[in-house]
């Protein structure tokens, strides 16, 4: 078939990259989750919810957090449900990075490599010249605190949470309390994968623009992935 | 009267999708508001569909590929061909998180900086971050209630450039209910050919169009199945909007390019979704054809409402809304907004929110039941008859 639609230089690139698929991993959700779904169905829970998501599940994403690390955020204004890590990841790129700026990436290269093209946006070879440091909570704490310590005064850090005990937060340290954006994951090791929800806790100033930003993309997230994600969270 | 202005001073200052969350969070403050805002249907989800997704409840529901369930392509791209004659296979459908995420992904495969796309005006303004995201710009193109909101071709002739990369089309269109004509689409089809242009046709409002009108679908004419990318998806269809499943339809290139892209944005859309909307998509489409009856007692009930108020309007020719013109109150549209929803409990969107030269018009949906429409029109009723009066007197 002749593509008479002119793709725009991003795409081409990243169908040179391949056509990647996620792997097919998930098998049947926990029963809970089940059951949960099963009474927002029948409450009609099938319509849009709020954009950053249903409150109770902001509440324990934040709970989560403050438990965990001893950060602070303000699930009202300042967290939103995204369709699982990777919107997530996507929105913070693409929200705190001008097209031109880069990143500087501690960890998940392959999976920024796509969000930066989108943006127009590149890795930096040096955290001292990034906009925003990219860093996970699988990485060393040591090699965190180092990257911490070479960024620039207005250099924003993304903060991935991945399936580990780690207990080290860059927000616990005070000069980046008000400029690291935590985003993760609550569907994989929830065994909801393929239901797609994850989360954006942000600080106030960068917070808006990110909750913009997700609206302006999806609207919401899936309005039943959120009650089954819910329902596993409270049970733990 | 200060607590007025002082909003009105907070939100003039918004616009778009920005001016309508900020109203919608108002309204949330007004006890017993009545929102006839959001294009969210109150229906529910039909039966069949729900029970779909409970007996998908009990199995295993893996990972879907970023594309989409390949069943729930095939099913798409069947209806195409059922519904607006259009042939596709299920190479060209991609599976997207709603509409919404359809029209992030085809703006950010098509367009570059420097491009210009062509919108009506007035537009649906979700569409302006997407396209503002990828560096391009925006040329307005006017429609006009006399032609019922319907696309001149002659108005789009007269803006195409050597920069022009594509034309967006939303019929039935949100926020007028103007609806694309098949002359028009013929017209646009030629010109598309000629000037070698993309046509972006957002169809998601496609299976609401009140006769006598009829619903064209661009992809379906000669020669214009390699140059539109068709967007719709299950929301509105089949009052599914929580369930965020939408589709694209397109050559299968750009297919291709889109779910690279999409592989970034939100990876596949959840698997259980899919499967309720592979349940929707292999229906006979009854539900849709009751949701249809359903409408159309409430657009009776708006558009009388609306004559009892002395707002005039335009027959919405498909779609959800009614654009009303409200310049008999003297109000701009975003005070009027205001004032409704403060006097009269009523949540409706301002023109502005739609195109910034659109300040005489109010969005008015008619997604709520009956006798809350009634209700509504109670309400707004004697609120815009009193700001007529005192808009007369001052003349």
């Amino acid at each position: 078939m002749d593509l008479a639609v002119p793709l725009a230089k991003r795409a081409r690139t990243l169908v040179t990259r391949g056509y990647p698929d996620t792997p097919n991993t998930s098998d049947r959700a926990p029963e809970v989750a089940v059951m949960a779904t099963l009474k927002a169905l029948a409450r009609g829970e099938t319509h849009y919810t709020d954009r950053p998501g249903i409150l109770p599940l902001r509440e324990q994403v934040t709970r989560l957090l403050n438990k965990r690390f001893g950060v602070t955020v303000d699930p009202k204004a300042n967290t939103v449900i995204t369709c699982g890590v990777t919107e997530a990841r996507f929105v913070a790129v693409q929200e705190l990075l001008a097209p031109g700026e880069t990143l500087y990436a501690g960890a998940e290269l392959e999976q920024l490599f796509g969000a930066l093209t989108v943006r127009g946006s590149e890795f930096a070879e040096t955290p001292e010249e990034a906009r925003v440091l990219y860093l996970s909570s699988r990485m060393d704490e040591g090699d965190q605190r180092r990257l911490l310590g070479h960024i620039s005064d207005t250099a924003t850090v993304v903060f991935e949470l991945n399936q580990t005990t780690n207990t080290f937060h860059p927000a616990q340290l005070e000069a980046f309390q008000n400029r690291t954006v935590t985003i993760g994951d609550l569907a994989t090791e929830s065994g909801l994968e393929s239901w797609r929800v994850g989360f954006l806790a942000a600080p106030p100033a960068s917070a808006a623009g990110l909750r913009d930003f997700k609206q302006a993309l999806t609207i919401c997230t899936t309005n039943l992935s959120q009650w089954a994600a819910l329902a596993v969270l409270e049970e733990r | 009267m200060n607590e007025v202005l002082n909003t009105l001073a907070a939100i003039q200052q918004l616009e778009g999708a920005k001016l309508r969350y900020a109203l919608m969070d108002l309204a949330k403050e007004v006890p017993d508001a009545i929102a006839l805002g959001r294009g969210d249907p109150d229906l529910d989800t039909p039966a069949f569909i729900v029970q779909a997704a409970r007996e998908a409840l009990t199995g295993p529901l893996p990972v879907a590929p970023v594309a989409g369930l390949p069943e729930l392509r095939e099913a798409v791209a069947a209806n195409a061909l059922r519904d607006h004659g259009l042939e596709q296979g299920s190479e060209n459908a991609l599976i997207t998180t709603g509409g919404q995420e359809g029209l992030f992904l085809v703006m950010s495969t098509l367009l570059e900086p420097g491009d210009e796309i062509l919108v009506p005006d007035p537009r649906y303004t979700s569409y302006d971050q997407a396209i503002q995201h990828t560096g391009a710009t925006s040329v307005s193109v006017p429609t006009y209630a006399e032609d019922g909101f319907d696309l001149r071709p002659e108005e789009v002739e007269k803006r195409l450039t050597p920069n022009t990369k594509a034309l967006l089309l939303v019929t039935p269109s949100n926020p007028t209910g103007g609806v694309i004509t098949q002359a028009t689409a013929e017209r646009l089809a030629e010109l598309a050919s000629k000037h070698n242009f993309v046509i972006i046709s957002d169809e998601i409002y496609g299976k609401f169009v009140w006769e006598p009108h009829t619903h064209v679908s661009v992809a379906s004419l000669p020669g214009m199945r390699e140059r539109t990318v068709t967007l719709s998806g299950f929301s509105k269809a089949y009052a599914m909007t929580g369930w965020r499943v939408g589709y694209i339809l397109a050559p299968e290139n750009a297919v291709r390019a889109m779910a690279a892209i999409k592989t970034h944005t939100t990876g596949p859309v959840a698997t259980l979704s899919q499967r309720a909307a592979l349940a929707a998509a292999h229906g006979d489409d009854a539900c849709v054809r009751e949701f249809r009856h359903i409408y159309a007692e409430r657009r009776a009930l708006v558009a009388q409402g609306l004559s009892h108020m002395g707002l005039g309007y335009s027959d919405p020719r498909g779609g959800f809304f009614f654009w009303a013109d409200a310049s008999s109150t003297g109000l701009r549209a975003l005070e009027l907004s205001y004032l409704l929803l403060k006097e009269a409990r009523v949540l409706v969107f301002p023109g502005t929110a739609f195109g910034e030269s659109w300040s005489d018009y109010l969005r008015i949906t008619t997604l709520q039941p009956t006798e809350v429409l009634q209700e509504a029109v109670s309400r707004m009723t004697p609120v815009v008859e009193r700001y007529a009066r005192e808009a007369a007197a001052r003349h």
